[in-house]
Formats: structure tokens, C-alpha cells, sequence
């Protein structure tokens, strides 16, 4: 009854009522100011939030990465190869963008930042998904130039993540199979990958028959009478790291069990170079075995070729046979000298 | 109103100067109003303006991240190469000041200059780290450091971050 007693009062009367638009029309706009003003911090308040959840978020990320590089790594005329497989074992995606390494004895340092370039890695950017495991083998071992580094120096290696992280390289236990290895020698060979391959002698040159080239043979069981060459599989595990170089007089001997005669019969293959297509070197350059790098190493002289020119060699004999590999060189800037009593053979 | 009543009120003499007065009055309280509100809207577009760029700018700076690959000293030179990764979300991170101080002692060390270079060792031209990029920040030292003791350099960014490092000159 008041209200609409004061309502018709207001508006039956003209007095004042420009006043109250006035005042309302100014408290409008005075809102809608204050209000743009609100509503526009606000907005700059969840765009500063939104960005501290990211970088939140980011450290998060950062805290999570969890990549393992275990592996080892080999010197050479100022190159240390690094040989790893690296294991994203945490739960997020890790980018590696660099290698780094330190040469603590002699306080020089060298990094490759294109290790995200390899096409053999079968990835991008070498992104290594939650699980994936990255393996830089000896045939794509990544290599760093690290002024003056040697074999016997000590070593920092890291990688580095694209969160920043750096991923310090474990040297796996290929340590201990050198120190095994000390005791007998430091070189091995892989039984698994003992091959042989016919030879023949095709316009002028000698060559390993192409039909067998490259994978070879079966070498535990070879011709009589003809012409073969041998290849095996041999790492170098120096505790030391050095280097071997393999000179000529190096050789694989095959000595057959005493027969009615009691004089025992052994026949040899020397050392020699083959190229990319099986072809043999009628001369021989020095076959180097960097550490813990697997090398194929041939052997199909019948004489040293140090002295001699290349012919190749057979066995005359047949029936099982005991086979040495009788190696002479150089490591580092030692001599060098080794006989590995591997496998046996049976010649037919 | 009619015509005839507007002539009337023309015609009409008295009250004629309230009329003007009340006018002018409505005329200069509706001017002021308005430059009242134009100056508040003025005001708080300014503010608003201001508050954006201080919330960019910080959001930037949170966002900027540098990571130390390897930091060496070589003694010969008496130079520090700080070999950095923008490990952050913020393109053109520039390097405004760095600090080299003894770890332990605290004392600075005065340097004559730095320059930011790519990691071959070319100079930069337009001296900054986009994402993702590495550049190699080279510290030239007006004295020696001592040999075995931790150093820490301290490196601002153009947008106010800092990042440190401890490392065995």
C-alpha cells in the first residue's frame, strides 16, 4: 500500500525524477567501469595461474624423466666413441640433445649436439618414449672429438635432456669381462660368428667366392684340398682401453691330432685385408682392434704377407683338428702377443 | 509542446535569465560528467594496460629456463665457457648480466666482458636463445680463479630470472 502510494507519487509528479535517472544512469556507468576493471584482472589472474599449473606442471615433468645411458666408450686418436643403450625409465617422454665429455686428466672437453641426427635410431628428434631403450652400438657409436684424449685417461660422460637433465653414462659390465680377460689375454672372439668362405681367383685378383660374401660359411666344418679363407669376429678388451694393432705374422693355426705316423700336421691361414666386395689385398696394412669394438678380421695366406705374396691356403688333411689363433703386434705402445685356443674344426 | 508555446516562450521575457542560467548549469554539469567518466575509463584502461604487461612479463620470466650443459675454466685464458640449453617455453631469452663469486668465500670476481656465441664458436649477431637453442656464454675474468675451488656463476635474464651454477674452476 506504502509502495505503491510512493510509486504513484513519483510518478504523478515531474519533480525530481530527472534526478533519480541521472543518479541511476551515473551508477551505472560507474559499475560498468569498476566492473571492465574487475573482470579484466581477473582474466589476467587465470592467465598467470594457467601459466604457473604449466610450469608447475614442467618441474613436474622435469622430476619425472628418468633416463638410465649404460654403456661404455673407446679412445682413438682423440675420439671417444660412446657406446650406450639409453632406457627412458621414467613415465614421461625424454628428448636427448647432446653428449658431453670430460677428460679429467687432461682438463679438456668435447660434446656432439647432433645426436638427435641419426637416421639408423629410427626416431625423431631421438625422442625416447616411456620404455623405449636407444642403443648406440660400435657401428653407430657416437663420437666426440676431445683434444688430446687418450686411451689411459679418465673420463665424465653425460647426456643431456631436453628438461635440462643430464644423464651421466654408467659404465656397464663389460669392465668385469675385461678384468676376466686380463688374465687370459685381451682379446676375444665371438664363437657365435665363425665363418669360412671359398676363394677364387677372378681376373687377376683373389676374392672371397661372391655366392658365400658377405655372411660366409659354417666354420666348423670345412673342405679338404681347396682354397679357403677364414673369418672371425675379435674385441678388443683391454682394461687399459689401448688400442691393438694386428701384424702380419699374425695367423690362424690348425694342428690335427697325431695319426699312425705320431708326427702331428698343422696347416695355416695368415692374416690379410679384405675390401667391401671380398676382394684380398695381395700386400698387408696393420688391422687395428679399438676397444671394445667388434672387428672382422680374415685370415687366407699361406705365407706371412710381410714377405711374401698373397696365395692362398688349404688344408691337405682331413678329420678333426684343433684351431689356435696365434696374434702378434702392438698395444698401444707395447708388443703384443696372444694365442687364443678356440674351436675345433672338422675338415672333410 | 506546441509551436505556439515555444513562440510564447521566446517572446516571454521573464525568467528568462534563470532559464539561461539553469542551461548553462545542465550544460556544464553534463561536460564535467563527461570528462569525469572519459578520464575514469581513461584511468582504468591505463590500469588495465599495465596490469596485462606486468602479468606478461612475469609469466615470461616464469616461463624462461637455462640449463648448464658444462661449465669450464681454462686457467691460460682466464676464461669461463658456459656452455647453456633454453630448456624453457620462452623464445629470445637474452642474457642481461652474469656474476662469477667464490662458492665458499663469497667474493665476486670482476669480469672484463661476456659475449654469447653458438657452440662452434661463432658470435652471435643478435645475442639470444630461442627454445630449445644452445649458445656457449664466454666470461672473460679480469683475475684468475684458484684452481680446485667451487665457483658459482649467477646469470640474469633480460626479463629479470636468474639461474646459477656451481662448478670446479
Amino acid at each position: 500500500m506504502w509502495l505503491r502510494k510512493n510509486i504513484e507519487k513519483l510518478t504523478g509528479s515531474s519533480k525530481g525524477f530527472s534526478s533519480v535517472i541521472g543518479t541511476i544512469f551515473m551508477v551505472l556507468l560507474v559499475m560498468t567501469s569498476i566492473a571492465g576493471v574487475f573482470l579484466w584482472t581477473l582474466y589476467q589472474n587465470t592467465l598467470y595461474n594457467y601459466a604457473v599449473r604449466g610450469q608447475n606442471q614442467q618441474e613436474l615433468d622435469v622430476r619425472n624423466e628418468n633416463v638410465v645411458a649404460n654403456g661404455n666408450y673407446t679412445v682413438s686418436g682423440g675420439i671417444v666413441s660412446v657406446v650406450a643403450d639409453l632406457t627412458n625409465a621414467g613415465p614421461v617422454t625424454a628428448q636427448i640433445v647432446s653428449l658431453w665429455v670430460f677428460d679429467t686428466s687432461k682438463q679438456t672437453y668435447g660434446f656432439n649436439n647432433s645426436v638427435s641426427n641419426k637416421p639408423w635410431a629410427n626416431l625423431t628428434w631421438t625422442t625416447l618414449k616411456a620404455g623405449q631403450v636407444l642403443k648406440f652400438t660400435s657401428n653407430n657409436a657416437t663420437k666426440v672429438t676431445v683434444p688430446n684424449a687418450a686411451s689411459l685417461d679418465n673420463f665424465n660422460i653425460w647426456f643431456v635432456t631436453a628438461r635440462g637433465n643430464s644423464v651421466p653414462l654408467t659404465q656397464s659390465q663389460s669392465i668385469i669381462v675385461a678384468q676376466v680377460a686380463q688374465g687370459i689375454g685381451s682379446v676375444g672372439m665371438d664363437f657365435g660368428t665363425f665363418v669360412y668362405y671359398h676363394v677364387d681367383y677372378v681376373s687377376g685378383k683373389y676374392r672371397l667366392r661372391q655366392s658365400e660374401w658377405p655372411n660366409g660359411l659354417d666354420g666348423f666344418n670345412v673342405p679338404k684340398g681347396q682354397d679357403i679363407a677364414f673369418r672371425v669376429i675379435l674385441t678388443n678388451f683391454d682394461t687399459n682401453k689401448r688400442t691393438i694393432n694386428l701384424t702380419s705374422p699374425s695367423l690362424l693355426w690348425m694342428l690335427f691330432p697325431t695319426g699312425t705316423s705320431d708326427v702331428p700336421h698343422s696347416v695355416w691361414w695368415y692374416i690379410v685385408n679384405v675390401n667391401g666386395t671380398g676382394t684380398i689385398s695381395s700386400t698387408y696394412s696393420q688391422i687395428y682392434l679399438p676397444y671394445a669394438q667388434p672387428t672382422m678380421v680374415y685370415f687366407a695366406a699361406n705365407k706371412d704377407l710381410g714377405s711374401n705374396a698373397f696365395n692362398p691356403s688349404s688344408s691337405g688333411r682331413n678329420g678333426p683338428a684343433a684351431v689356435n689363433l696365434m696374434l702378434f703386434g702392438t698395444i698401444g705402445t707395447s708388443t703384443f702377443g696372444q694365442n687364443i685356443p678356440f674351436v675345433s674344426i672338422y675338415v672333410t | 509542446m506546441s509551436l505556439r508555446k515555444v513562440w510564447k516562450l521566446l517572446r516571454e521575457r521573464r525568467a528568462v535569465s534563470a532559464a539561461i542560467s539553469n542551461v548553462i548549469l545542465a550544460g556544464a554539469v553534463i561536460v564535467v560528467g563527461f570528462v569525469v567518466l572519459f578520464w575514469g575509463q581513461s584511468q582504468s584502461a591505463a590500469y588495465n594496460n599495465a596490469y596485462s604487461q606486468t602479468m606478461s612479463s612475469d609469466i615470461a620470466s616464469l616461463q624462461e629456463k637455462l640449463t648448464f650443459e658444462n661449465v669450464f675454466y681454462n686457467s691460460s685464458a682466464k676464461v669461463v665457457s658456459v656452455y647453456l640449453l633454453n630448456s624453457g617455453t620462452q623464445n629470445n631469452v637474452t642474457i642481461k648480466a652474469v656474476s662469477v663469486m667464490n662458492a665458499t668465500t663469497g667474493a665476486y670476481v670482476p669480469l672484463s666482458k661476456f659475449v654469447l656465441n653458438f657452440f662452434n664458436g661463432t658470435k652471435m649477431a643478435n645475442p639470444h636463445l630461442d627454445m630449445k637453442q644452445e649458445g656457449c656464454l664466454v666470461l672473460s675474468l679480469a683475475s684468475s680463479l684458484k684452481t680446485g675451488t667451487r665457483y658459482s656463476v649467477l646469470i640474469t635474464t633480460g626479463r629479470g630470472s636468474s639461474f646459477e651454477s656451481t662448478y670446479v674452476a
